[in-house]
């Protein structure tokens, strides 16, 4: 991927190439400033590479799809509707009564019963996240794609959004693909991760993280792989 | 290209940013600006094409508040965020959908702005024109009140209503504000 501007270019990707199978949770992490945010727009279509393609189930890509919902690091909730209808946003194809059943079963997924009726703005962070992951899984994505969704959260919600989308994962079974530049964050979700070098970026390594969920993020295999990404980016973990 | 799960594909993007860019950009590039010109100094004009009457006062209305309204529209839809058009593109609107469901919705917050400048303004040139273009209403009836002996009494009344009517007018408006659905657009947060 190169960005053109002004007669200069930027190359932002370079070589990058991965998959992801059906129903896995994976994490591209890298440097802020990397390209993890241009990856992943090109995977959702929004962008079109210069060179290459995605493809999915063996289609390219070929621009944004209901069937795979990017959740947006800045907060895409739409602050004119209610919580309620933000959820039911991408339903409108659905009857009525379909329509009404889906929304109160994603509001319920999500934890924010008792508050269908109210605005973002009357919401705290973390519940905007939970009402725009609520907004995505309710049109029945194939795949989620979030790019920082918990950056902009105080770390005790950050933690508590974890685990809750780990827990919606596991009910729901989406294909997600999650870019972070928080390594705690992705050894704690990930199945798998992508750590990505800067600029022009490049997967440096994959790795495996071969620890059932619930994770123990003392064990010894946990710290062991979050340290061999500490070291993998170049980074001592002392502060 | 075998993408249309009801979805859209790069050609209707395109479309969807066309049309983003066309309210942007197409409106400004082809009329010019009027707004430097007072539509008081419209008045002779007004009044030489529609004659002595309310029709003159109207195209003075129009014209103070069409253009206005157009740019706070334009500058509306230019601030709109990408983050809520690439999300409405996401969940596979059309474009008209996109326009009805995300771009007007954005952009009403500013909308009312813009409609509660130009209606101050507007009711400003209102009365101008009566006092000069109809022989009716409260600026016809300060003119007159003056021209017919004096009788500052009418003069001041007249002052009082207008103050009264252009008061209610904003705070009309203003309530819009506070409607709960258009509140986001006016807070900090």
């Amino acid at each position: 991927m190169i960005f053109r501007r002004d007669g200069t270019s930027t190359e932002v990707l370079d070589k990058i190439s991965f998959e992801a199978a059906k129903g896995e949770f994976l994490c591209l992490l890298g440097p802020s400033g990397c390209g993890k945010s241009t990856m992943l727009n090109i995977v959702a279509g929004f962008l079109e590479p210069t060179s290459g393609d995605v493809r999915i189930d063996g289609e390219i890509v070929v621009g944004p799809d209901p069937r795979r919902i990017f959740v947006f690091q800045e907060r895409g909730v739409f602050p004119w509707l209610t919580v309620e209808g933000n959820v039911g946003f991408g339903l409108f194809k659905l009857s009525r009564e379909e329509r009404e059943r889906q929304i109160a079963h994603y509001i319920k997924l999500v934890g924010l019963q008792g508050f269908e009726k109210a605005y973002p703005q009357e919401l705290s962070g973390g519940m905007k996240q939970r009402l725009e992951v609520a907004r995505a899984l309710a049109v029945n994505p194939d795949m989620l794609f979030l790019d920082e969704p918990f950056g902009a959260l105080d770390s005790i919600t950050r933690l508590i959004m974890r685990v809750e989308l780990l827990r919606i994962w596991e009910a729901e079974k989406k294909t997600i693909i999650f870019v972070t530049h928080d390594i705690e964050e992705a050894v704690q979700l990930a199945d798998r991760v992508l750590v990505m070098s800067a600029r022009p970026a490049r997967i440096q390594r994959i790795v495996d993280i071969d620890i059932a969920h619930p994770r123990d993020i003392s064990s010894p295999r946990y710290l062991a792989l979050r340290d061999s990404i500490f070291e993998e980016i170049g980074l001592a973990h002392k502060v | 290209m075998g993408l249309h799960f009801g979805g859209v594909d790069r050609d209707s993007c395109r479309a969807c940013d066309r049309l983003v860019s066309t309210l942007r950009d197409g409106p400004e590039s082809y009329h010019p600006d009027f707004r430097p010109i007072s539509p008081l100094a419209w008045i002779p004009i007004s009044i030489l094409w529609f004659g002595v009457g309310d029709l003159a006062a109207i195209f003075l209305i129009f014209i103070a508040s069409l253009l206005p309204l157009t740019l706070t529209a334009i500058n509306a839809v230019e601030s709109i965020p990408s983050v809520y058009v690439n999300a409405g593109r996401n969940f596979g609107l059309s474009s008209a959908r996109l326009v009805y469901r995300v771009l007007y919705p954005a952009v009403i917050p500013q909308l009312i702005v813009g409609i509660r400048i130009t209606l101050g303004v507007a009711w400003l040139v209102v009365v101008a024109a009566e006092m000069i273009a109809v022989n009716s209403g409260l600026g016809f009836l300060i003119v007159d009140a003056r021209n017919a002996g004096n009788r500052y009494d009418l003069v001041v009344a007249g002052m009082v209503m207008i103050g009264t009517i252009g008061l209610l007018l904003d705070t009309g408006m203003r309530s819009l504000e506070r409607v709960r659905s258009l509140r986001w657009g006016y807070s900090e947060d």
